[in-house]
């Protein structure tokens, strides 16, 4: 059956209403989609831009953050620099603690005996030795004779002449005698000596004070030792000469 | 603030002397005795906070003072540094069993002793 010509005109504009109302939804489309584009172009511009900002803000976060490590390793580096100087300085105030105290005891008193128990309690106490001997010079300047002892045989030191032996070269020469290495001479009478300190007024030897066998805790002799040995040398003999001195003065007066 | 207070045990004056010359630059009160009986007649009239306890004295010894004071409720709880020139394990050994804390070894050296003294006290 063939459809009419008005049918078919029909049919045509249909079609052809069709095919626009169709082209112009496409139209529509393409058109949003245009503008969606658009915002996401633009919205992914500025996520770039804040990509970029952080990126940046996290290189200068990680530059801070490197600076301030350095500054906290030279602030950690001069803490222990100063903890360090603090027990330096600790130990020197302690060293010259005992050097005052020593010279404080010595001159404390004109007793005799108690210059003697002075001058072992500083042995004792500072220098760490408990076996000790105190020489005194004869009338004649040819020996030593023990006055003090503590800690050894007293028989065996009782006169010691100028030259025999390291006492006795020590007296002589008026020059202190400290064992090599701080290891104690080992031949009789001397066995166990670990220093002997000449007692001088002015160039004058006096008498001497023998250091036997260190304290088993004591490793060595230290500086401190040495200038404790010093003043013991002058100030001790000091001490010992005084107190002879007043001794005598109070025997006179009686 | 309260200074600590300290007493000092010592037969020898010249120990006495330095190691209250060494404490004395510390924030510390110092008491001081120089044997074993008036070592607990100090402790107990005083209330120390740390004592530090010389062990070869007269009347009274380092270990008997200090066993004496661990005996008594009012001074047990007392931390006793014992200062020995005998330093050998034996004479440790005996120092900790009659009750004392810690010990240093004559002569005497202020670093190590302020450090111990600073360790028990907290100050």
């Amino acid at each position: 059956m063939g459809k009419t010509p008005s049918e078919r005109g029909a049919y045509v504009h249909r079609v052809r209403e069709d095919t626009q109302r169709y082209a112009s939804e496409l139209l529509g489309e393409n058109e949003r989609l245009r503008a969606a584009l658009a915002s996401l172009t633009q919205e992914n511009a500025k996520l770039r831009w804040q990509a970029d900002h952080a990126r940046a803000e996290l290189g200068a976060v990680g530059d801070r953050e490197r600076l301030l490590k350095e500054a906290l390793g030279r602030v950690e580096e001069e803490n222990r620099r100063f903890a360090s100087r603090y027990v330096e300085i600790e130990q020197e105030n302690s060293d010259l603690a005992n050097l005052y105290v020593a010279s404080y005891r010595l001159h404390g008193t004109l007793d005799r005996r108690q210059v003697l128990d002075a001058i072992q309690e500083i042995v004792t106490n500072l220098v760490g030795c408990e076996e000790i001997a105190i020489f005194e010079t004869d009338r004649n300047g040819a020996a030593v004779t023990l006055v003090h002892s503590c800690g050894i045989d007293p028989k065996a030191h009782d006169k010691v002449h100028f030259g025999q032996g390291p006492i006795g070269q020590a007296v002589a020469s008026g020059e202190a005698y400290v064992a090599v290495d701080g290891a104690p001479a080992t031949t009789p009478p001397e066995a166990g000596l670990t220093a002997c300190i000449p007692l001088k007024l002015g160039d004058r030897v006096t008498g001497a004070i023998a250091l036997f066998r260190l304290l088993p805790q004591k490793p060595g002799l230290g500086a401190l030792d040495r200038e404790l040995f010093e003043l013991l040398g002058t100030h001790a003999a000091t001490a010992l000469y005084c107190s002879g001195l007043e001794a005598r003065l109070a025997a006179d007066a009686a | 603030m309260q200074k600590k207070k300290i007493l000092v045990v010592d037969d020898s004056k010249t120990a006495l002397f330095v190691e209250s010359m060494i404490l004395r630059k510390g924030p510390y009160e110092l008491v001081t005795a120089s044997d074993g009986v008036e070592a607990v007649e100090k402790a107990v009239a005083e209330r120390p906070d740390l004592i530090l306890m010389d062990v070869v004295m007269p009347r009274m010894s380092g270990f008997e003072a200090c066993q004496a004071l661990r005996d008594r409720e009012d001074t047990q709880a007392i931390p006793i540094i014992m200062v020995t020139t005998r330093g050998e394990a034996v004479n440790v050994e005996t120092g900790f069993a009659s009750g004392c804390s810690d010990y240093v070894t004559k002569p005497i050296n202020g670093v190590e002793l302020l450090a111990k003294v600073r360790d028990r006290l907290g100050a």
